[in-house]
């Protein structure tokens, strides 16, 4: 909910913001390949996997964020804060980490690796082939929330949100 | 000139959450709790500011730290350690086991338990990159000592056995978790390294 209202937020500062930007700004670049879910390959530093634009670069808000988007508003992929446009390579997260049972793999070949019960807190889902790990956070108290924990194949650390969001750590 | 390189937080503390970050490692980081009472200060590698209230519980929930910000303190904190005389980061796997197929090659076992290393010495990039991917976020262990790789007989796909296991608990000087959720680091360092180090 508060992240919903965040995105709202941030929403309004963008259509504000935006005619104020300059030349080298890029703001609401349609997506210029379709991302679904958890198989979106590229996006924005802090972005929602569905409606993230594959390759077209953005605008990085100067504002830090936990999570920007949320939801519809995050499909409108629009950008704040005038800045350097950037584009950030997000690694494809090739599962679908399950918020409503943690217990359950989050695809096919990913292992409970921990001392605790699957899906607990003491331990990840991990894909002993690519590296990747999948640790379920959901009692993560706000501003934060619940969320799990990804560790892509290049080491990078994610938090992959219930909405789909994921934002680099 | 002493630079205080992250913020300070009192060693009993880093050694309470250090000892139960270890308590969830391997038979290495098992060992590894007896150095723990030599240990002399305890730092939260997070920005050191004037004035702020001094930390008081380290737990496992994020507070928005920046862990690109952490990975930069780390690399000054692994430069003074180069500068000490430090050659060699370790860090644990704390999923990875032996006989997985994407472990890699350069990596060596503690049991089933995979431990990866970095050499510190005229580079820091590649321990700085260890110390952020070379486990899953929490737990991690990971170790600073100050003998080269090489004398510690890590060489890839090599067995430690308890001997190895002992000569490398022994020769560590700091002992690195991580902390807030996986976003920064502890780092609980012996005297000597503290003393040479100048941090």
């Amino acid at each position: 909910m508060i992240r919903r209202l965040v995105a709202v937020l941030i929403a309004v500062a963008t259509i504000l913001a935006v005619p104020m930007l300059g030349s080298s700004a890029v703001a609401s670049t349609p997506p210029t390949t379709a991302a679904h879910g958890y198989d979106a390959v590229t996006a924005t530093s802090a972005s929602t996997l569905e409606g993230s634009a594959a390759t077209a670069p953005r605008v990085a808000p100067k504002v830090e964020s936990i999570a920007l988007s949320a939801g519809d508003l995050a499909r409108s992929s629009v950008v704040f804060v005038a800045g350097e446009a950037t584009t950030t390579a997000l690694p494809k997260l090739g599962a679908k980490p399950n918020f409503g049972n943690t217990a359950e793999a989050p695809g096919k070949g990913w292992e409970w690796r921990g001392t605790g019960d699957p899906g607990s807190s003491k331990g990840s889902w991990y894909n002993p082939n690519s590296g990747e790990s999948l640790h379920p956070d959901l009692g993560h108290p706000d501003p934060i929330g619940p969320h799990y924990d990804w560790k892509a194949p290049n080491g990078t650390t994610y938090r992959v949100y219930p909405d789909g969001t994921v934002a680099p750590k | 000139m002493r630079e205080i390189i992250g913020s300070p937080v009192t060693t009993e503390l880093g050694a309470d959450w250090t000892r139960g970050s270890l308590a969830q490692g391997s038979d290495l980081a098992a060992s590894m709790t007896r150095r723990l009472v030599e240990f002399a200060s305890a730092r939260l590698l997070i920005p050191l500011v004037p004035g702020a209230a001094p930390v008081t519980s380290l737990d496992d929930h994020g507070r928005g730290n920046r862990s690109s910000d952490a990975d930069q303190i780390a690399r000054r904190l692994f430069e003074s350690f180069a500068a000490a005389g430090v050659r060699t980061l370790v860090v644990e796997d704390d999923l990875a086991r032996r006989g997985d197929p994407g472990v890699g090659l350069d990596v060596a076992f503690v049991g089933d338990r995979v431990v990866r290393w970095a050499n510190i010495g005229v580079g820091v990039d590649a321990a700085v990159q260890l110390l952020r991917a070379g486990a899953s976020g929490y737990p991690l262990n990971a170790f600073a000592c100050w003998p080269p790789s090489t004398e510690l007989g890590l060489k890839a796909g090599v067995i430690l056995g308890e001997s190895r296991q002992t000569a490398l608990v022994d020769s560590t000087s700091a002992v690195i978790t991580s902390v807030y959720d996986a976003e920064t680091y502890l780092v609980l360092m012996s005297r000597d390294l503290e003393a040479a180090a100048a941090v």
